[in-house]
């Protein structure tokens, strides 16, 4: 309908860059062309109207007899008995609505002391870091062991013995194959050997297996930190397992960071 | 539905419950919004009963009928009428021009030609194209033109510039043959 030279103009024109000149020269165009005159009011009003915050305002002369009909209605009696029974509903919410919110205050505060009184009670036999501990080690995700794609029965053999809480049989297991291998054992293998001793109570051997975790270079060395940690729950020292999960919290990477954060806050 | 359509008439007859529901369900979203931009809890209330007067009168003398719930319309039309407030701050202070302080009632007959004007404009947008609605919407959100030549990956800036132009030009046709066009001219 209009080039596309002419709508760059209207353009122009709405965002105030032409120049005074063009700007004159435009403005005698539209009082010569009503068509023009409507695309660029209809353009106008699309500025106005589809901006978040601008706002399209009537001439306030307009004669306009929509308005006009409006404004006789507004004016009538029966407009403003209905304002006046806006403003009692009104009231009558606000009336309401405090009422509510007071009478929420008071559910609310009770609620508290009654949980308070409850939690008091609750919390005083749970999170001792014995407790703590059997909340926290996580056995069943141990991954199984692969032998670099081939699972050694023994290996396998010994993961069994430890599911089914052979814990004493699982080691000898664990050790004979280090010995017969002469090599060190996988990181998995470790994880299932020092849960082992954890779980039978041999504590100093349990750390030197996590120990020897921590120091096999692998992917799985840091979580060495984590079980460390449980190692020491077990025995109730709580500041010594605080230390292990703070290196765990250096770093957000490591695995067992969310479970650290969780448990040391626990432990506070 | 039904329940809107009971407490619209609760409103046009003047049922104080029915208003005071109204005020339960609605007027906290409605607080919430104006607090959240630079009003006060008062301006809310006020705000909140010309709308509700806005709306009486729509339907009292224009037969105005709600296509959406009561609570979208409501939210809108408070949402309008709150920018158009602080528009009008605006003027008072920026323009040379005075403009008229008008009696209220003859303030709230131009607000309800305004409201219809945004409701013309805004339904005929949505009547569009996906992709002529994409476009405007960056270009009234004053995106550049070269942005939107990457973001589409058009050829040039002139061939974004000529999307715009076509497809402004839909819509000028849409809103034009619309039947509450002839009404909200203002020329």
């Amino acid at each position: 309908m209009f080039s596309n030279d002419t709508h760059e103009k209207i353009e122009a024109y709405l965002n105030d860059t032409m120049s005074i000149a063009d700007r004159a020269d435009f403005e005698k165009e539209l009082n010569n062309n009503p068509e023009l005159a409507e695309e660029v009011e209809i353009n106008r009003q699309m500025l106005l109207n589809y901006d978040e915050y601008a706002w399209g305002f009537f001439p306030k002369n307009s004669r306009n007899p929509d308005a006009r009909a409006v404004e006789n209605y507004l004016n009538s009696e029966e407009a403003r008995v209905l304002s006046d029974t806006i403003s009692l509903a009104k009231d009558r919410y606000k009336a309401q609505n405090s009422s509510i919110r007071r009478k929420t205050f008071f559910y609310y505060a009770a609620a508290s002391v009654v949980i308070l009184l409850l939690a008091g009670n609750f919390f005083i036999n749970v999170d001792t870091p014995e407790s703590l501990y059997n909340d926290y080690r996580n056995w069943e995700t141990l991954p199984s062991q692969v032998d670099r794609g081939k699972t050694t029965t023994t290996l396998s053999r010994g993961e069994q013995l430890f599911k089914q809480k052979k814990y004493a049989e699982a080691i000898a297991v664990f050790e004979t194959y280090r010995e017969e291998h002469g090599a060190a054992l996988s990181p998995q293998t470790l994880m299932y050997l020092g849960a082992s001793y954890i779980e039978s109570g041999q504590y100093g051997k349990a750390m030197t297996t996590f120990d020897q975790l921590l120091n096999s270079n692998t992917l799985d060395s840091e979580s060495a930190y984590w079980y460390k940690a449980l190692t020491y729950l077990k025995q109730g020292d709580k500041e010594k397992a605080k230390l292990q999960l703070e290196f765990i919290l250096l770093n957000p990477e490591l695995p067992y960071f969310e479970k650290a954060q969780e448990l040391m806050g626990k432990l506070k | 539905m039904n329940h809107d359509n009971y407490l619209l008439e609760c409103l046009v007859t003047g049922k104080e419950e029915g208003i005071a529901e109204v005020y339960r369900k609605i007027f906290p979203k409605v607080a919430k919004f104006i607090t959240l931009n630079k009003g006060q809890q008062a301006d809310a209330e006020d705000i909140f009963h010309r709308a509700l007067m806005q709306l009486i009168a729509r339907i009292k003398v224009k037969k105005f009928e709600i296509t959406a719930t009561l609570e979208a319309y409501l939210f809108t039309a408070c949402k309008n009428l709150w920018r158009r407030e602080l528009n009008k701050l605006k003027n008072r202070v920026t323009k040379d021009s005075v403009v008229e302080l008008v009696n209220e009632e003859r303030d709230m007959s131009y607000a309800v030609l305004e409201q219809e004007r945004w409701e013309l404009y805004h339904e005929t947008f949505q009547q569009m194209s996906e992709n002529c609605k994409e476009i405007l919407s960056l270009f009234f959100k004053k995106v550049s033109y070269k942005a939107m030549m990457e973001k589409f990956s058009y050829a040039s800036e002139t061939v974004v510039r000529q999307r715009v132009f076509k497809c402004k030009e839909k819509l000028t046709l849409l809103i034009k043959s619309d039947p509450r066009y002839r009404n909200l001219k203002t020329l």
